[in-house]
């Protein structure tokens, strides 16, 4: 299916099992009422929508960049007669947009440019010298005279980018409407025009409108990006549309693999904690008020200091500079667990302490249920909903966070794509005039809008699922 | 005739949530003349208690007032503009509320709470204002109020925050009080206090009250003019006189006729439940009593750097009984007076210190671990609380199953949901509730399955604890129906912890009480309640109001 | 209560040896002196004499736990563990890698942070508790429905924009104040301002929505119904009743960051050149120096716990209901 022998990174392998479990539990919960409704909550709520929307591009693109492999050499020695491959590791999303990535300059450049940003002497035709702002490589490469044609391109390939939405979202609403047709044994007209209903129970029309504009955006932007660098290019000329699009894997991964690897130690000694009580209590209480008392920043540094003293020293144990980043990047999702995990355990320890003096708690005792039963069937379900919120409360905070610890050089390897990163570089070219600013501006924006549309999410999803919410 | 001081005109209150609308009062109307008390009775959810905030217009935000008009003393509430209706509340219409516990603001001094509202309206100074303060308090009969009047609201007790409430509704002498079920939530000692109080404040201050509540007892006793409502609509208005010798609508009958009382003793209290007669008594050959003996649960108190334990608070200190089979004990106490740890502390479900149970010739507390499981079966317990009993993530089917599979009462599977169908039966359920939630169920539907669960392992004795104190007066009846048919037809026996006088009455062949961990006297209930010997039974049973239901004529 | 904060006090112990065998753990046991020596060192080809040097200066030549080369008492006190990490319980934090007095650094450095950090918080919580006022006084409104959004809109903004995006405009296009830097006395003030101002937009979406939740989750109080069938106005209900009780959890949430204020913010304290304790452990990690981390950390703990005992304290001082025992 790869083209080329498929590479399995650890984080790679946690994030579809990620993407299992959750596609199970929603199975799962689809058969039982009590957990169906509250996500039908979130679907009927227009910010529910708006963000789940948004979000699934964004995971959708991390997981095609979550699919490593070698790629096929193309040229391979002449004397073999076997298929070779590269030793690099590339994405079935790096594949896809395979033209931003080969497509490097010099050096800056800015958005929609067609001329590096820095003068450069260049031996004319007649022999002269000038000091000049060369042509790009690849930015606006087609155009004869970028000055006088580039606008009219930039709105011409807008309008194409846009016919090519159009056209996309038209056919995607008219299947959604033949599906709605066929399941609910309504006319086709009927159904289509429930698609743009203000006022049905899931907001069709924010739905369908969410959906448009999205595909606008990514139809206009791939189309400007086939000819232009839309977001310039940073300091060795690469793509910054390229890097910040690679960063969103690093920003989900961190969001979700950081919870998802701390959930179990949470629940397990949190629930043990408040259900047996006693010394079992105190030495758990004892283990996370000393992990908590410890500055969180610092417990990050100090362990990524060691990770880099290990790392030095066994260089020989990473088969390549991605997986070494991999590793690096897993052992801060595990870090970054370890400092988070203990508000979670307190609050289900609370909520343990509770549920077990609440009555049918009781009842199950005075039948004589084992305290192992009456855990797995009376108490974890019942604080399942503060699992959940937790995970999506996280994944913003852990964004933001990752950007952060990436600038004191504490964060993800530095050869990785990551918003951080690119932050981290581009401060330092705020010096210049004029200023350097989209580098900056990119990685800011792609971050923004995923924190903000997570943000909206965990909003709605708390709200359905807090029983102390009212309804 | 006393002038009309309060005239409500077919006022309509709805709910609206995004998805739909509830009309929780539909279309009332009801005067109140000067001085009279006007008591607006009905169950749960009949509305009464909107109508309330309806009047002094401090409906939560959910609610919208739709149609109809309110007039007090000739101007009409609906239309003044927020800033007039400011200077009513408080001073021309006062209200007091249901939760003493969570009424005062808990970190302002009581004192300054009422001198609040006196400077608010009367524009007195501080000074003033504390003077008439220590006034107030002294005449809703606080002791000591100048120390009083410095103190937080939860070094108050029930009783006393429920005064001091009082004593702020009344600061500005109102022409109207609300009294939203002043004393529902209060011990019944205390609430023939605070009863009494309002009464004798009432003649002193001239004022008339809109008193709400769901105890028709307590109607009988301070009504001049009842309104019984029923879902948002007053189906009977009354004078006190009318509705307890002959009332005009059978809503009102019906609530009469669930309420328990010693002359309904050995017949169903609602005839279309179970026909008029109990079904032939199983044979109890069974000749196992439960003894209890000086039975004592105390709780440590710790204090000091190292936590020593300094001192026991004795939530049960030295209790006796006996539960002989196929009877009704009650154990009737006040809050606190350590009622429900005995029944909690029979079943192990807390440990207790001293004391010992025996039941089959066991000793339940020394007995083991597959001992203890065979025990289980015999003792089962019922809860107050029909919402917190049941896990709201299981089906009924598997909670009621779940005793029966612990237990291994039923191995196979397919009897076992057979099991299940003919407890649902017995207890008056359909058959697919075993497929659906709690949530799906109302209160006393609820408690049905609670004693389908306890049914299920075929226990000889159910501790069943205030199973009813959450349920409306007509659910009630239905639950004491219901629990009276399958002792008369399988001879369990209950221990049915109660604080309800009439409950103990009707229901119990045999009554304890308790006081302050202590079990003061016991014996037969008409014994005890026609004839009592202790200082404490005897002022507890003078303070229950004494209601005799009228009887239809056939 | 003297009983009670002894108490605390000494449940403390425990926790502080626990901080301590995790630092313990993390820069001895998981890597070696030899390791850290060679990674400080940095080539490639570095000789066994250089990294003995290195260790000897600083005092990493001895063994972790025993010393059997030496003497009695000495085979335990002439041990990493006894120099470097018992040393910590005494406030003893030795010198740097490169050699200064920790102790000395830390007490001139604390107050460039607090000057910083203490105004920050301040203004912070003023500014947010007003706003959270104010859309509680027009809750279920258009106001409070916006106000809720752009409040998550500003908390979506990562931190390093707002210094950034202020360093810009206030320092470089508008040239009002000086973009870093630092000076004590009176004049350092403007120095202060875009910092302070910069930590106080950063917090004030998150912390505007949380005191609002507070806010309106305490308006749905019985007691608050009580006060408005006494007549009172929507105002005085507010700031005389709601105001009162919503700053006790307020309060007692700030009160357990209070001693960790003295560490100064890491991020802020490097871009604005405010030689300050944040900016001392990130040169520290950047340098890679093990014993200043080292050192912070185990302060940073004895701060959160000093802050979880005030914490408990400050509910006995402003909640009539809470007594400690």
């Amino acid at each position: 299916m790869l083209p080329g022998k498929p590479v399995f990174l650890l984080t790679d392998i946690l994030i579809f099992v990620l993407v299992l479990g959750i596609v199970s539990f929603f199975a799962y919960a689809m058969r039982k009422p009590h957990l169906r409704q509250p996500w039908g909550q979130v679907v009927r709520s227009r910010a529910g929508v708006i963000s789940m929307i948004v979000l699934a591009v964004y995971v959708a693109i991390a997981l095609l960049d979550s699919l490593h492999f070698h790629p096929v050499l193309e040229n391979p020695a002449a004397d073999s007669t076997e298929v070779q491959y590269s030793g690099e590791v590339i994405s079935v999303f790096d594949q896809l947009v395979s033209g931003l990535r080969a497509s490097t300059e010099k050096t800056y450049s800015a958005p929609f440019s067609a001329h590096l940003y820095a003068k450069e002497t260049v031996q004319q035709a007649d022999g002269t010298r000038v000091r000049v702002y060369p042509r790009l490589a690849w930015g606006a490469a087609h155009l004869e005279e970028p000055h006088t044609q580039k606008t009219a391109d930039i709105l011409g390939l807008a309008l194409t980018g846009a016919l090519k939405a159009i056209l996309v979202w038209a056919v995607l609403l008219v299947l959604w409407a033949l599906y709605l047709s066929a399941r609910t044994a309504r006319a086709f007209p009927v159904a289509f025009r429930t698609l743009f209903d203000g006022h049905s129970e899931v907001p069709w029309r924010t739905v369908s409108m969410t959906l448009g504009v999205v595909l606008l955006v990514l139809m206009v932007g791939a189309e400007w990006a086939s000819k232009y660098h839309v977001l310039g290019t940073d300091k060795v000329g690469e793509d910054v549309l390229y890097q910040a699009l690679k960063s969103i894997r690093t920003g989900v991964v961190i969001g979700t693999l950081t919870t998802l690897l701390m959930v179990p130690f949470a629940i397990v000694l949190g629930i043990m904690a408040g259900f047996f009580r006693g010394w079992i209590d105190d030495v758990i209480q004892y283990l996370y008020t000393t992990l908590n008392s410890v500055p969180g920043v610092l417990l990050i540094a100090a362990a990524v200091l060691m990770l880099n003293v290990y790392m030095s020293k066994h260089a020989e144990a990473f088969a390549s500079l991605t997986q070494r980043a991999d590793m690096r990047l897993l052992f801060l999702c595990l870090i970054l667990g370890l400092t988070s995990w203990t508000g979670l355990c307190r609050l289900l320890r609370a909520e343990t302490l509770k549920l077990r003096a609440v009555d049918f708690v009781q009842a199950a005792t005075a039948f004589g249920v084992g305290p192992m039963q009456t855990i797995f069937r009376h108490i974890l379900p019942n604080v399942m909903h503060i699992v959940l919120i937790t995970l999506v409360l996280d994944f913003s905070g852990l964004v933001l966070a990752e950007a952060v610890l990436s600038y004191i050089n504490i964060g993800v390897d530095p050869t990785m794509n990551s918003w951080g990163n690119m932050i981290n570089s581009a401060r330092l070219e705020m010096a210049r005039e004029p200023i350097v600013w989209w580098s900056l501006a990119a990685s800011l924006f792609f971050m923004f809008t995923l924190v903000l549309f997570a943000n909206l999410f965990a909003d709605v999803v708390r709200d359905a699922l807090d029983p102390r919410v009212s309804r | 005739m006393a002038r009309t001081l309060l005239q409500v005109r077919q006022l309509t209150t709805e709910f609206r949530t995004s998805r739909r609308t509830l009309t929780a009062v539909n279309g009332i109307s009801f005067e109140i003349r000067e001085g009279q008390t006007f008591a607006l009775v009905g169950e749960s959810g009949s509305g009464k208690s909107v109508t309330a905030l309806s009047v002094i217009r401090l409906l939560p935000e959910a609610a919208r007032l739709v149609s109809g008009s309110i007039h007090f003393e000739g101007r009409d509430l609906l239309a003044l503009p927020e800033r007039e209706m400011r200077d009513i509340r408080g001073s021309g219409i006062s209200m007091i509320f249901q939760e003493p516990m969570t009424s005062l603001n808990p970190v302002v001094k009581v004192g300054r709470q009422i001198t609040e509202v006196l400077m608010r309206h009367q524009s007195m100074s501080a000074k003033q204002a504390r003077e008439r303060a220590l006034d107030l308090l002294d005449a809703v009969r606080i002791p000591q109020p100048s120390y009083t009047i410095d103190t937080y609201a939860h070094e108050l007790s029930g009783g006393m925050k429920q005064r001091v409430m009082i004593a702020i509704a009344l600061a500005c002498k109102p022409r109207l009080l609300i009294a939203d079920e002043p004393t529902t939530a209060l011990d019944v000692t205390i609430q023939a206090q605070v009863l009494d109080l309002i009464n004798d404040l009432q003649e002193q201050f001239g004022m008339a009250i809109l008193f709400i509540t769901h105890d028709l007892a307590v109607v009988k006793q301070v009504a001049d003019h009842v309104a019984v409502m029923k879902e948002g609509v007053i189906v009977e208005q009354s004078s006190n006189e009318v509705f307890f010798s002959a009332p005009q609508h059978d809503y009102s009958w019906d609530l009469f006729a669930a309420l328990p009382a010693m002359e309904k003793r050995g017949k169903p209290l609602l005839e279309r439940n179970h026909g008029s007669h109990w079904p032939t008594a199983a044979n109890t050959t069974q000749d196992d009593t439960l003894q209890v003996r000086d039975l004592a649960v105390y709780f440590p108190i710790r204090k000091g750097l190292f936590k020593r334990t300094v001192g026991h608070v004795k939530a049960v200190d030295g209790v006796s009984l006996e539960i002989p089979p196929g009877k009704t004990v009650a154990l009737v106490g006040e809050s606190g007076s350590g009622k429900t740890t005995v029944g909690k502390s029979i079943l192990r479900l807390i440990q207790p210190t001293l004391g010992e149970v025996t039941y089959q010739g066991m000793r339940l507390h020394e007995i083991d671990r597959s001992q203890l499981l065979e025990q289980r079966a015999n003792l089962q317990i019922v809860f107050q609380d029909p919402y917190s009993s049941m896990n709201p993530r299981m089906l009924v089917g598997q909670i009621i199953e779940e005793g029966i599979k612990a237990l291994n009462v039923i191995v196979d599977a397919e009897a076992r949901r057979l099991r299940v169908l003919e407890l649902l039966k017995q207890v008056g359920l359909d058959k697919d509730a075993h497929l659906r939630y709690p949530h799906e169920f109302s209160g006393g539907q609820r408690q049905r399955i609670c004693i389908a669960r306890a049914l299920a392992v075929n226990p000889k004795i159910i501790i069943c604890d205030e199973p009813t104190s959450a349920l409306d007066v007509s659910v009630q009846a239905q639950i004491l129906d219901l629990l009276n048919h399958l002792q008369a037809r399988y001879g369990i026996s209950y221990l049915f912890i109660t604080h309800n006088m009439s409950v103990v009455a009707y229901f119990a062949d045999r009554v304890a009480v308790m006081y302050q961990g202590r079990i003061v006297e016991q014996g037969e209930v008409e014994q005890v309640l026609g004839n009592p010997q202790h200082e404490y039974t005897k002022r507890l049973l003078s303070a229950v109001p004494r209601l005799v239901p009228p009887v239809r004529a056939a | 209560m003297i009983a009670y904060i002894v108490r605390r006090a000494l449940y403390a112990i425990p926790i502080l040896i626990g901080v301590n065998i995790i630092t313990f753990l993390l820069f001895f046991v998981v890597n070696t002196p030899d390791d850290m020596a060679r990674m400080f060192l940095g080539q490639k080809h570095v000789t066994e004499v250089q990294i003995e040097d290195w260790k000897t200066e600083r005092g990493y030549h001895n063994p972790l736990f025993y010393n059997a080369g030496a003497e009695g008492l000495d085979s335990f006190k002439e041990t990493i563990f006894y120099t470097k990490s018992l040393r910590l319980f005494v406030f003893d934090f030795g010198r740097s890698d490169s050699g200064r007095d920790i102790s000395f650094d830390i007490s001139q450095r604390m107050w460039p942070s607090l000057a910083i950090a203490v105004p920050q918080l301040l203004i912070g919580l003023l500014v947010a508790i007003t706003f959270a006022l104010l859309i509680a006084f027009f809750r279920a409104t258009y106001i409070d429905y916006w106000a809720v959004v752009i409040c998550v809109a500003l908390m979506s903004i990562s931190s390093l924009f707002y210094i950034i995006g202020g360093q810009f405009v206030m320092g470089k296009l508008l040239r009002v104040v000086p973009i870093s830097g630092f000076e004590s006395g009176i004049f350092g003030i403007k120095f202060l301002i875009l910092p302070v101002l910069i930590g106080v937009v950063g917090g004030i979406g998150s912390s505007t929505r949380w005191y609002r939740t507070i806010f309106l989750e305490e308006m749905n109080k019985d007691y608050v119904r009580t006060v408005r069938a006494k007549g009172i106005a929507e105002q005085t209900v507010l700031f005389r009743h709601v105001l009162r009780n919503a700053l006790i959890p307020i309060l007692t949430g700030v009160v357990v960051i209070l001693p960790l204020l003295f560490m100064g913010s890491l991020i802020t304290e490097s871009f604005f050149g405010i030689p300050g304790l944040g900016s001392y452990t990130i040169d520290a990690i950047n340098r890679q120096d093990f014993a200043i981390v080292r050192s912070m950390v185990f302060l940073g703990a004895v701060l959160y716990i000093i802050g979880l005992l005030l914490t408990d304290i400050s509910y006995t001082v402003v909640d009539p209901r809470v007594r400690l025992s």
